[in-house]
């Protein structure tokens, strides 16, 4: 009885800290999504752990808890290798940002003779820079 | 506006850039762009203070991430022809012309300064060495050209092969090295190389040395890995539209 309570309240601590960190705006509903439905099953799990035992009578897990094991290592192993791409692409994001960044912040300043330390310096074209994109 | 361009990477390069631009200026009067990488002490202002123009990053993005931005603003300019040269003092000057001549001596998309066909003091460590060796074979191996030094920084990059270079994704943040070569190769850029004197560092920290090294070699096996299964998988075949 003790351990369906300690799981039942760390499964509500974990849902109403997901919905607090939504609300905070500290996580995007995009994210949440995974986070929430982890919750559910957690909770589910506390409420009926019947569900571990037939699940596992199915796949033929002689040990229950081995399954709970089992299935929330690969969860996390997903989460994380998705939080690793997801890493990944900022990166790229942020990389070309700052180059390009960079680059606008020289022509503004030639444009605007804010660096006219460089006398020699003449652009006959404007700062815009063209289209960033590949043709493909 | 000269039809080549000098590009410098330069990260706290402070106690050596204004050395470095000096020698330059001695007799070559090319444009050039120094790529302020973020750094944290004087490098942009003792640029500036000469009369050459700055890009400054942000941040710092590391060497790979610094010289693309050179690419992506060269790109949109009239240049044919980038030399890529170290702000630690590593090189000489006097090769950038041989680099632009082997360049307008025609076949070659991509001219490499080569530390070991020239006579030199440079002597790498041993791990540095074995790693350089290991990429030479490896390029060896998979393309049939003798690249003798894949790692170095002195080298001239055709307007052909920055725009590509220019593109988000199509260059390593860290260091272009055997990976990146590889895939030029294969994507049918030519690539020579010339002798090259490189010089002892004077001051401040060598790239490479200890786990990172062998982290480094593993990254860069890893990668040209990933080229030739890109290729044989047809995920997007390197420099060309898929």
């Amino acid at each position: 009885m003790i351990l369906k309570i300690i799981t039942v309240v760390s499964g509500f601590i974990f849902i109403s800290t997901i919905i607090y960190l939504l609300l905070k705006r500290r996580l995007n509903e995009r994210h949440s999504i995974y986070w929430i439905a982890g919750a559910a099953v957690i909770l589910a799990i506390s409420f009926f752990p019947q569900i571990l035992n037939y699940l596992s009578g199915i796949i033929g897990i002689s040990y229950p808890p081995t399954l709970l094991f089992f299935s929330s290592t690969m969860i996390m192993v997903f989460i994380l290798l998705h939080h690793s791409i997801q890493v990944t692409e900022l990166q790229d994001k942020v990389r070309e940002l700052a180059q390009v960044l960079a680059i606008l912040r020289l022509e503004v300043g030639e444009n605007n003779g804010i660096k006219s330390i460089n006398a020699v310096l003449t652009k006959g074209e404007a700062a815009v820079t063209r289209e960033e994109a590949p043709p493909c | 506006m000269t039809n080549v361009i000098i590009i410098i990477p330069a990260y706290n390069e402070e106690k050596n850039i204004r050395a470095v631009i000096e020698r330059i200026r001695k007799n070559i009067h090319f444009d050039l762009l120094v790529i302020n990488d973020g750094s944290t002490d004087r490098t942009p202002q003792i640029v500036e203070g000469l009369g050459e123009k700055v890009i400054s990053l942000p941040f710092n993005l590391g060497y790979g991430g610094a010289l693309q931005a050179g690419y992506k603003y060269v790109v949109e300019k009239d240049y044919e022809l980038v030399v890529q040269f170290d702000g630690d003092g590593q090189h000489n000057p006097d090769d950038i012309f041989k680099l632009v001549q082997k360049f307008y001596g025609g076949d070659a998309d991509i001219v490499i300064g080569s530390r070991f066909l020239a006579k030199n003091d440079y002597r790498p460590g041993f791990f540095r060495w074995t790693g350089i060796r290991l990429f030479s074979l490896l390029i060896y191996l998979i393309t049939r050209l003798r690249v003798t030094d894949p790692t170095s920084g002195l080298q001239a990059v055709s307007r052909r092969a920055f725009e590509y270079y220019a593109r988000k994704g199509n260059f390593p943040e860290d260091y272009p090295d055997a990976d990146t070569l590889v895939q030029m190769i294969l994507s049918g850029y030519r690539v020579a190389e010339i002798p090259a004197v490189m010089y002892p560092r004077k001051t401040g920290t060598s790239m490479h040395g200890g786990f990172k090294t062998i982290f480094y070699i593993a990254k860069v096996t890893l990668s040209i890995f990933a080229i030739l299964l890109r290729i044989k998988l047809r995920m997007g075949v390197v420099g060309k539209c898929p």
